[in-house]
């Protein structure tokens, strides 16, 4: 792969200049809600290459170009938080040639992103990278690590990339999670909930993704973020990712503007459900206590579950915590074979 | 609209659309993601996929209603397939299927028969918390020692949402109502599921029905491969 132009910048200084049409969609967009978080599935790069006779790669770098200057509009537009599909597991099954030129392409993008540490910094994004990391080559390892220990602290934004990232791995992962947490203990069978289950996903420490878009025109999720996003705004959009616009961003907001009230409705019912269903949980709990204690019928029942409660939620709280330690010392494992490049 | 309704449709009619589709679901869901259900409309649609030879239908509401009115859906599947005139040959049990997602030994075990239509109703519970009761019961398992931690793979987990769901994934989601979302169905199901959008149930003409189902063959399925 030849470049016969500098590499493009994660946090491109020329920005397009805004019309007075773009500020006033901005101001009225504004206006509504926004989404804070949007997760995005880029398709479409191959099919641009082909429509305009360039190679695969030529396509996968638009591709990139793209998301930097969609990273900046959303950033504008208040969006905090995008979640993207870098790259699937499933992918690893396409041709060694084209496989070898993605990761070619991730190794050169995160080399480029800690060379723009300084940028980093100064636009407060944090990264994180969502996925079986295992599969990957042991550099690109080093960068990833690397990028996001660099940028941990960051506060302003979030960056999440997916790469070698199923949605099925992820849930099955996050149940082996809660499987270890009661093999050693830290917690009980009865404490698992669908709250706690999210816990353990890669993607825990981000709420739910408030819309979701798809470019291209294909009309599936393909794994992508599958829990996560069953209560999310859906926009399919028929244009290849390399083209898509802020236009089009804009409609995809306003669209999500339109569901906001039924959605918001579904996520409230849906917590309330929830905590329902942990109620009952915690009377059984207790009930199942009484009994083989044979009725000590000292204390009253409220008091005896709501103790229960706090019971489990320190325990949770201690698994929590275990997962978190496990996480930053697979990381801390990759950086210790290179010195840490940033001075954080 | 303006077309012909000279025609009434039968079964017939139904199979030689059907055998026009590029390819043809093996299972479609029905999102009724409306606050009026019409039991008339939804048995048409549901007798139109059976006829065209769809074997696995589901329908969805997020509140369960459809798990607690089988019997009305059951009377209107009834005067459908009057209405489209079923002939002999095409005759087919029609089997319910109210699924709960704690529910491992299910009413109807054992393989299905080939004659046999599956109608599955499912609401709200039987996404996240389905895959939240497979992740507990994992775990009692490895609890119990019955299970090793290394050994659980994706498999595992499809295997256990197999036992309860026995159904193939949707190939095919017909969602009515003017939410674009999916709101809380099979999150794990629906991993290569075509999502297709139709404004409303209610009074859907046949033609439209078609129309989205000859969509759904033309699509191309790339699997990121």
């Amino acid at each position: 792969m030849n470049h016969t132009r500098p590499v493009m910048s994660w946090f491109p200084e020329t920005r397009t200049n805004q019309t007075w049409a773009h500020r006033l969609c901005t101001w009225i967009l504004k206006s509504g809600p926004v989404p804070k978080h949007v997760a995005i599935i880029m398709d479409g790069n191959r099919r641009f290459a082909l429509k305009n006779s360039m190679q695969r790669a030529e396509g996968h770098l638009k591709g990139f170009d793209k998301l930097a200057e969609v990273l900046d509009w959303c950033l504008n537009l208040g969006i905090t938080e995008v979640t993207v599909y870098a790259f699937s597991i499933e992918n690893f099954k396409r041709s060694k040639d084209e496989v070898d030129c993605l990761m070619e392409l991730a190794r050169q993008k995160f080399a480029r992103l800690l060379q723009e540490k300084e940028q980093i910094m100064k636009h407060g994004v944090c990264i994180r990278v969502l996925g079986d990391l295992s599969l990957l080559p042991r550099d690109i390892l080093e960068e990833l690590a690397e990028s996001v220990e660099c940028s941990k602290n960051n506060t302003r934004a979030v960056l999440n990339v997916c790469f070698a990232y199923t949605s099925r791995d992820e849930i099955t992962t996050g149940i082996k999670k809660l499987a270890e947490g009661v093999d050693k203990g830290l917690i009980r069978q009865s404490d698992i909930s669908e709250e706690l289950l999210e816990k353990c996903l890669s993607t825990h420490r981000s709420a739910d993704p408030d819309l979701m878009i798809r470019t291209s025109g294909e009309v599936r999720l393909s794994d992508f973020l599958l829990w996560q996003s069953t209560f999310t705004c859906l926009a399919f959009v028929k244009v290849l990712w390399p083209e898509f616009s802020l236009w089009h961003l804009y409609a995809a907001i306003l669209h999500y503007q339109k569901n906001y009230d039924a959605i918001s409705n579904a996520r409230e019912n849906n917590r309330i459900e929830i905590e329902r269903r942990q109620r009952d949980s915690d009377y059984r709990c207790v009930m199942e206590e009484q009994k083989q204690k044979s009725g000590e019928d000292g204390v009253n029942l409220q008091t005896q579950i709501i103790s229960y409660s706090k019971e489990r939620e320190k325990r949770i709280v201690k698994f929590l915590t275990y997962l978190d330690y496990k996480e930053e010392t697979f990381f801390n494992n990759i950086l210790s074979n290179k010195p840490v490049a940033c001075n954080s | 609209m303006g077309f012909p309704y000279s025609t009434k449709i039968v079964d017939r009619k139904i199979q030689a659309d059907a055998r026009n589709l590029k390819r043809l679901p093996l299972h479609i869901g029905l999102l009724v993601l409306e606050s009026d259900f019409s039991y008339r409309d939804l048995a048409n649609i549901i007798v139109w996929s059976i006829t065209m030879g769809v074997s696995h239908i589901s329908v969805y509401d997020s509140n369960g209603e459809f798990k607690r009115n089988c019997n009305q859906l059951d009377e209107a599947l009834t005067r459908s397939r009057e209405e489209i005139q079923v002939s002999e040959t095409n005759k087919y049990d029609i089997c319910f299927h109210i699924h709960c997602p704690d529910n491992r030994g299910e009413e109807n075990t054992g393989p299905y028969s080939s004659n046999q239509v599956n109608i599955h109703l499912l609401s709200l519970e039987d996404g996240r918390q389905s895959l939240t009761e497979v992740a507990k019961y994992l775990c009692q398992d490895v609890q119990d020692k019955k299970q090793k931690i290394e050994d659980i793979k994706q498999c595992t987990v499809e295997k256990l949402i197999q036992d309860i769901y026995k159904f193939p994934d949707p190939d095919l989601v017909l969602k009515f109502g003017h939410t674009d979302s999916l709101m809380g169905f099979m999150p794990w199901q629906i991993r290569l599921t075509e999502i297709l959008s139709l404004p409303s149930h209610r009074d859907l003409h046949y033609k439209t029905f078609l129309s989205t189902l000859f969509l759904y063959g033309k699509m191309e399925q790339r699997f990121g491969t």
